[in-house]
């Protein structure tokens, strides 16, 4: 029994880290598009400057944090509370309680996943995040019209990192690709330095 | 098909027929309340509906519920409603009163300061437990006594912004066929057509499942006997409690399978045009269940079956029974159109074509788009539109 109970949890904080991993990588998938794929620069475009996006499990601490700006998406490398302290709606002693919902949901749109597997789901190209939200695995808060841009911007990226078998699947590839797919994959090496300039630079959030 | 996996809830107690009203006082009692607040249209306390519930509770009343509900008058009621020391909330009228009703609730259950932090859908917020809660619908559409949802305009941006969250659901609902008695045959025919859109988009949407089909096809039947004649005869009290009723399971089943393109096409259409909301759904329903045949085809057929009887199914070749209840639906928007004039086409309605690129992008941010079986873009939701104009 106490075997079963240990193989549970490795699987559970294997698949965390997964989930993490992959999140990672589809937002620095969302910046590139953001730079690249006129669907996600009119998407982004539309959103408010200075506009905040958090995805992760719920519970996560360390959710992937985006902010839109006119020059592009970047990735706050700050943890969730801090966040929820600079665009508070409640006294920040309230809003450091994560996933309080205590931030004002038109500077910020969180989406967060119910559980890990819900996640991983996902993330594992099991299930479209359209699917995912038909199967009630996710939370939104924040305004629906938003989360719909958002939800776009995602589809957007998986169609271009899946394999095209499992996008044709999804039904994420709907229509021609603006950009060749090889070109987004090459572009995610350089994502990554631009990242830790952001991290070390000078202005996050 | 079984899906791999789905959710069904909904706690409603509900009350329906002859003297259903009268039983209020005792759902409130039952519920622990003794000071409720009473949300009710002006027509209802002209037809003397709070006579009606009697009972020896002090209440708060309040008639004076604009067209569209909105984050102030949410706020305004719910500071009035804690100062007057109200325990319970008692909503009676139509989708406004109702959504405004849902809301304060919410407001006055939980530690939430602002209608804002609700936005989003399944999103919680701790608080403490909800106060009781009654709904009485009074048309036979919307079905918002089983659903949780709420849409609420914000002031900021005169933006009308969709809430999801069970903590909308009522106790208890009231359907008794006197609060429909002196509904216009129009607003009949209309809502009637908004019932069967639940009933459709809840019967095709991705969230669709065993439970929820089960309503949706019994709504879908009981519109399909008793749309029209309810219209031909208003005072006919049988028609009107089935489509009472059909309205309720149609609000349950789409609660929990959700609402599609259809209803994305129709909120866009209410916000860029003013189009109500019921009309808007009646016109484009035959329109996007064409669009999607492909995908739902064969579901639509099931639904022929509910929608114009065995016998008629039964002469139908399969392979042309969805494109035959889709032809039925046209019919029934014909014969209400002769009857009582609810628009037909989106021209009739007063759209233009010039109208239709900015329904076209209010459309695809609403969030009913995500649970259509068949996934829309820009040019698909301008086609479809075209074709209905």
């Amino acid at each position: 029994m106490q075997e079963i109970r240990e193989k549970i949890l490795q699987t559970r904080a294997f698949q965390k880290k997964v989930v993490q991993t992959v999140l990672s990588f589809l937002a620095r998938g969302l910046r590139i598009c953001r730079r690249l794929d006129p669907l996600v620069q009119v998407e982004f475009d539309a959103m408010p400057e200075d506009f905040v996006l958090v995805m992760g499990v719920l519970g996560a601490r360390h959710p992937i944090i985006l902010q839109n700006r006119s020059t592009g998406l970047y990735r706050v490398r700050e943890s969730f509370a801090a966040v929820c302290n600079r665009i508070p709606l409640a006294p920040p002693s309230v809003a450091r309680h994560f996933s309080a919902g205590t931030t004002d949901p038109s500077r910020m749109l969180e989406i967060r996943f119910k559980s890990v597997e819900a996640g991983w789901r996902m993330i594992t190209g099991q299930i479209s995040i359209a699917q995912a939200y038909a199967r009630h695995d996710l939370m939104i808060h924040g305004e629906i019209a938003r989360a719909m841009q958002f939800v776009r911007c995602i589809e957007r990226v998986e169609a271009y990192l899946l394999p095209k078998r499992m996008a044709r699947r999804l039904r994420l590839l709907q229509e021609q690709l603006p950009n060749p797919r090889w070109r987004i994959w090459l572009q995610l090496l350089y994502a990554k330095k631009e990242e830790y300039t952001l991290q070390d630079g000078k202005e996050v959030l | 098909m079984l899906p791999e996996y789905f959710e069904f809830y909904n706690p409603v107690k509900i009350l329906c027929g002859h003297h259903a009203l009268e039983n209020i006082p005792y759902e409130l009692m039952r519920l622990g309340a003794t000071k409720p607040f009473v949300l009710i249209s002006r027509t209802m306390v002209e037809q003397g509906v709070l006579e009606m519930i009697g009972g020896r509770l002090k209440a708060l009343v309040r008639t004076d519920v604009p067209k569209d509900s909105s984050f102030a008058l949410v706020d305004e009621i719910t500071t009035r409603v804690r100062q007057e020391g109200c325990d319970s909330i008692l909503a009676i009228g139509g989708g406004s009163v109702l959504d405004t009703a849902k809301a304060v609730r919410v407001m006055l259950s939980g530690e939430n300061k602002n209608l804002r932090q609700m936005l989003g859908s399944e999103w919680v917020i701790p608080g403490r437990k909800e106060i009781p809660f009654i709904m009485v619908p009074t048309t036979s559409g919307t079905g918002s006594e089983c659903t949780g949802v709420a849409v609420v305009q914000d002031d900021r941006t005169k933006i009308k912004q969709e809430i999801v969250s069970d903590r909308f659901l009522p106790d208890v609902a009231i359907l008794d066929p006197r609060c429909t008695e002196k509904l216009p045959p129009r607003l009949t025919a209309s809502s009637g057509m908004d019932a069967l859109t639940h009933a459709v988009e809840a019967y095709t949407g991705l969230q669709k499942n065993p439970l929820s089909d089960a309503y949706a096809s019994s709504a879908v039947r009981m519109i399909g006997q008793h749309l029209i004649a309810a219209v031909r005869e208003p005072k006919n009290e049988e028609h009107r409690m089935m489509m009472a009723c059909a309205s309720t399971m149609a609000g349950m089943a789409f609660s929990n399978s959700m609402v599609g393109l259809c209803h994305a096409i129709a909120h866009a259409l209410g916000a860029a045009c003013q189009l109500p909301h019921a009309e808007a759904v009646g016109i484009m329903l035959p329109h996007v269940m064409r669009w999607q045949m492909d995908v739902v085809g064969h579901d639509y057929g099931r639904l022929l079956c509910d929608f114009c009887g065995p016998e008629y199914y039964a002469q139908i070749p399969d392979r042309q029974r969805g494109e035959k209840l889709i032809e039925a639906i046209e019919d029934t928007l014909i014969h209400l159109h002769q009857k009582c004039e609810i628009p037909s086409n989106l021209r009739e309605a007063g759209v233009t074509r010039k109208d239709l690129r900015a329904v076209v992008q209010a459309a695809m941010d609403d969030g009913a788009l995500l649970t259509n079986p068949k996934p829309a873009g820009k040019e698909d939701v301008l086609y479809i539109l075209e074709r209905a104009l």
